[in-house]
């Protein structure tokens, strides 16, 4: 048998591959702007890995992507391709920001976040109820629907903080109220690294188990594999595609969640930089393991969070960075294909070398 | 048919080299550490069919696959009338002109004939002029003597005449030298012996025709040349005429080929699953069923045979639990039930790809069905799973036997024998075979046929469908022949008539069926 390593290596070798194309690509284009692509790479690393606060930052950044990226894991597992989690990200943030507005102030801590975390995942299961809804049902294409939706969703979270649930104090700032303190999630002493990594690491190892231990995990792949396989040995084809959709509509709602209570405390537009995306990029470069989610979505955390300090250091515009993602993305798409032959080759000339 | 031959070879002669001669110099290919082919010598010439024989696994597809440049030999070469080919891609063989025929047709369904006849076309040009194409395609149709609506959708054509539209695309691009692998495997015997007159008729003309089949009878009737391979060897190389019958049975194959006729119907008093005036309604892919009354009896195998599409698909679905009727009622186990969805009953459909997770390992693939039975709590109990598929793999010598490799590394007719050896270990009464030996080695289809009997003589009962009443007749108990969604007769063990089956498969009352039967004799 290959050996474990060697297998990895093969498979991950598009991903690895598209990620330094990536790099090589707007290297490019930064060298013919005049700019020094290896200063702006150590920079983004420093920036990223450089010091324990960069570090701190880093995984800020990182847990609402883990969290997309195993919602998106969650659904792929049954070939379902929810690129809608941004909008269900959004909709759980307007979840927990109900909760949180509503409730007395002088509610305990431990129980207005269940709450909020509960409202947001019935908020974001439901909105990815309905390309779920319509897949299942009128065998519309979710991809489409769920994307489109997304827009919906920002525009929802804008009527509600230009409209009914703006901050009363301020007419100018296009935001609701500060939430009360019981609404913010406990954070790791002296950083903003707060309790919401812990709930993705968790969801992250609890997803791993359920995919490799249980039934449901094991009819999940049958169903993504081949759904006419499904079919035939009578599993419950609908009722599974719509469960894993409300699934990872709550998994991508805790994103949501976990940005308002704990960094920025309300409502406001720009919650998500695309973190949604990003997590759909993740999840593909991770090949929808929930393992290497969690050390992806830290990377491509990184890379986020330097070039946020780029911006201030380096007169570097943020987008340089949705740029690389972008490219990452698309190199990632081209070698699946391209890569797959030669990958094939190649374990078959590990297989006999080790065979002989 | 046979008055086209002498035009065809008038009008074909420019075209084809007489000398059509096709070599294997010491062909091996290996995949890792399996040698499928291991130094193959042969020469075939134009002029008449070529048949490939062997079990399954025994190289073949692999040989012809070579030849048709999918795959590139490890060693050895090919040679093309005495010149030397080097085949990199499917597109090179092609433009040399070979051509294969798979067994899993790639038509586009919703495309007509013609449609499908240009599709891919290198030699058109950008801009198509449909109505000038479309009388060049049906004037070199009917030149060559192919008899087809080919201004129907696929979709609406029978597996024959699809069968026919693949080898007369392969013609268009003007192809010398044809690969049909396993054509009748899905066909009635009538539907067959047209293929393969039509495959004969374009041999004569100097082209190179290679018939990869499993029935022996094909190879009798209408082969000039055989080859046997054996394990990755070629084993025989023989002219048909050469010998007698027996004498070429023997040499092909190391086992006795005759089978018994199943003499006797014994009757069963216990029923297990009793079908009451089913009618369904017709859907995409779906024919409608018409007043289907059927008792399955423990103890007994009941045969279906019938044309291609006459229901035979929906009917196992039926009895599956898979299909849902618009009317009628089910008795299993003389109770009352309102759907079949909750019975366990084993199926063996006709696609593989219906019951199989390609992508999914050997084992996944064998507890598919089992899997809500193992474990407590929603876990998976993977050890006695693991166990079970083991069992499976075991039972019809699945190869490669290895648990955890991908299905995608199994032949055809491995991942029928794991197919087969699941639905057979199942807890099920009752196992619904759609043409459960497609695919299959005269010695595996045997064996299958030999356990289908044991697992019925235990209590259960099989519905066995094939489009081979020769098949049906050596393992069941009772044939009942379906045409246009309906059952329209039935015989029982000891007054078999494969010639009065024959002609009800084709609608007694056809009068141009019961011609060519009487032409053919």
């Amino acid at each position: 048998m290959l050996s474990k390593a060697a297998g990895a290596m093969i498979a991950f070798s598009g991903s690895i591959a598209s990620m330094l194309f990536g790099f090589v690509a707007v290297g490019i284009f930064l060298l013919l702007s005049g700019r020094n692509p290896a200063t702006i790479y150590t920079g983004i690393f420093t920036g990223a890995f450089g010091d324990t606060f960069c570090l701190s930052e880093t995984l800020v950044a990182a847990t609402p992507i883990m969290f997309c990226a195993l919602a998106v894991a969650i659904a792929a597992r049954l070939g379902l391709m929810n690129i809608g989690v941004e909008g269900q990200l959004l909709f759980g943030a307007i979840g927990s920001t109900y909760v949180a507005l509503t409730m007395p102030e002088t509610t305990p801590s431990w129980l207005m976040l269940l709450l909020m975390a509960l409202s947001a995942c019935v908020c974001g299961a439901l909105f990815a109820l309905i390309p779920a809804l319509m897949r299942v049902f009128m065998d519309i294409n979710e991809t489409i629907v769920s994307l489109l939706l997304n827009y919906v969703a920002a525009l929802t979270v804008e009527y509600l903080i230009h409209g009914p649930w703006q901050d009363p104090t301020t007419t100018s700032w296009p935001q609701t109220m500060a939430f009360p303190p019981c609404a913010e999630m406990p954070h790791l002493e002296g950083s903003r690294v707060h309790l919401g990594l812990l709930v993705a690491l968790i969801i992250g190892f609890l997803l791993m188990l359920v995919l490799h231990s249980t039934k449901f995990g094991f009819k999940a792949k049958v169903i993504g594999s081949n759904p006419q396989a499904a079919l035939y040995a009578k599993y419950p084809l609908k009722r599974y595609l719509i469960v894993a959709m409300l699934l990872s509509g709550a998994v991508a709602a805790l994103a949501g969640f976990s940005q308002v209570s704990a960094i920025e405390g309300r409502l406001r537009s720009g919650l998500s930089p695309g973190y949604g995306y990003t997590g759909f990029l993740v999840c593909f470069l991770a090949k929808h393991n929930p393992i290497t989610i969690i050390v992806v979505s830290i990377l491509l955390g990184g890379f986020l969070s330097g070039a946020d300090s780029l911006q201030l250091s380096e007169k570097l515009p943020f987008a340089t960075v949705n740029i690389l993602q972008g490219m990452i993305f698309i190199f990632l798409l081209a070698s699946e294909n391209a890569l797959k032959s030669w990958s094939e080759k190649l374990r078959l000339k590990l297989q006999a070398a080790e065979a002989s | 048919m046979l008055g086209n031959t002498a035009l065809l070879a008038d009008t074909e002669k420019q075209s084809i080299p007489l000398a059509l001669e096709l070599e294997f110099a010491g062909v091996s290919k290996s995949f890792a550490s399996v040698l499928a082919c291991d130094s193959i010598d042969l020469k075939i010439k134009g002029g008449g069919i070529h048949a490939l024989v062997g079990e399954n696994g025994a190289g073949k597809s692999t040989l012809t696959k070579m030849l048709a440049g999918f795959y590139q030999p490890t060693s050895g070469s090919l040679y093309l009338s005495g010149k030397e080919v080097v085949f990199n891609s499917a597109a090179d063989a092609r433009k040399h002109g070979i051509g294969m025929v798979h067994q899993q047709l790639a038509l586009v369904p919703s495309f007509t004939g013609y449609e499908n006849v240009l599709l891919g076309d290198e030699r058109l040009s950008f801009a198509l002029n449909k109505k000038v194409l479309e009388k060049k395609v049906a004037a070199k149709a009917s030149e060559l003597g192919f008899n087809l609506n080919l201004a129907l959708p696929v979709s609406a054509m029978s597996i024959a005449d699809r069968q026919k539209l693949e080898i007369f695309k392969l013609l268009w691009r003007d192809a010398k030298v044809l690969i049909l692998d396993e054509p009748t495997s899905q066909l009635a015997p009538l539907e067959a012996e047209e293929i393969l007159r039509l495959a004969s008729d374009l041999a004569a003309t100097g082209r190179i025709v290679i018939l990869i089949t499993h029935h022996l009878n094909e190879v009798i009737s209408f082969a000039r040349s055989i080859s046997v391979l054996r394990k990755g060897q070629l084993v025989a190389n023989v002219v048909a005429d050469e010998l007698s019958r027996e004498e070429l049975a023997g040499r092909m194959l190391e086992f006795d080929q005759t089978l018994p006729v199943k003499s006797q119907y014994v009757q069963s008093d216990i029923s297990l699953l009793k079908l009451v005036d089913i009618n369904t309604e017709a859907t995409p892919g779906r024919r409608s069923l018409k007043e289907i009354n059927l008792e399955l009896k423990a103890g007994e195998v009941v045969g279906v045979a019938g044309v291609t599409g006459a229901g035979q698909i929906e009917l196992a679905e039926i009895v599956a639990g898979l299909l849902k009727p618009e009317s009628g009622k089910f008795y299993f186990e003389n109770e009352d039930l309102k759907t079949l969805k909750k019975v366990s009953v084993g199926y063996v459909p006709s696609e593989q790809k219906q019951a199989c997770a390609f992508e999914l390992s050997l084992a996944s693939n064998c507890f598919l069905k089992a899997v809500d039975g193992s474990g407590s709590f929603g876990f998976l109990n993977q050890s006695l799973l693991k166990k079970q598929a083991r069992e499976i793999i075991s039972y019809f010598k699945v190869t490669p036997a290895l648990p955890e490799v991908s299905g995608q590394a199994l032949s055809g007719g491995n991942l029928q024998r794991l197919i087969i050896g699941r639905e057979l270990k199942s807890e099920a009464k009752i196992i619904v075979a759609d043409n459960p030996s497609a695919g299959l080695d005269a010695f595996t289809s045997k064996r299958v046929r030999q356990e289908f009997a044991a697992f019925a003589k235990e209590g259960k009962t099989v519905l066995f469908i094939s489009p081979d009443v020769d098949e049906l007749i050596t393992v069941c108990d009772r044939i009942l022949v379906m045409f246009k969604g309906k059952i329209v007769g039935e015989q029982r063990a000891g007054e078999y008539d494969s010639q009065a089956l024959a002609l009800l498969m084709g609608g007694v009352e056809n009068n141009s069926c019961l011609k060519m039967k009487v032409g053919n004799a």
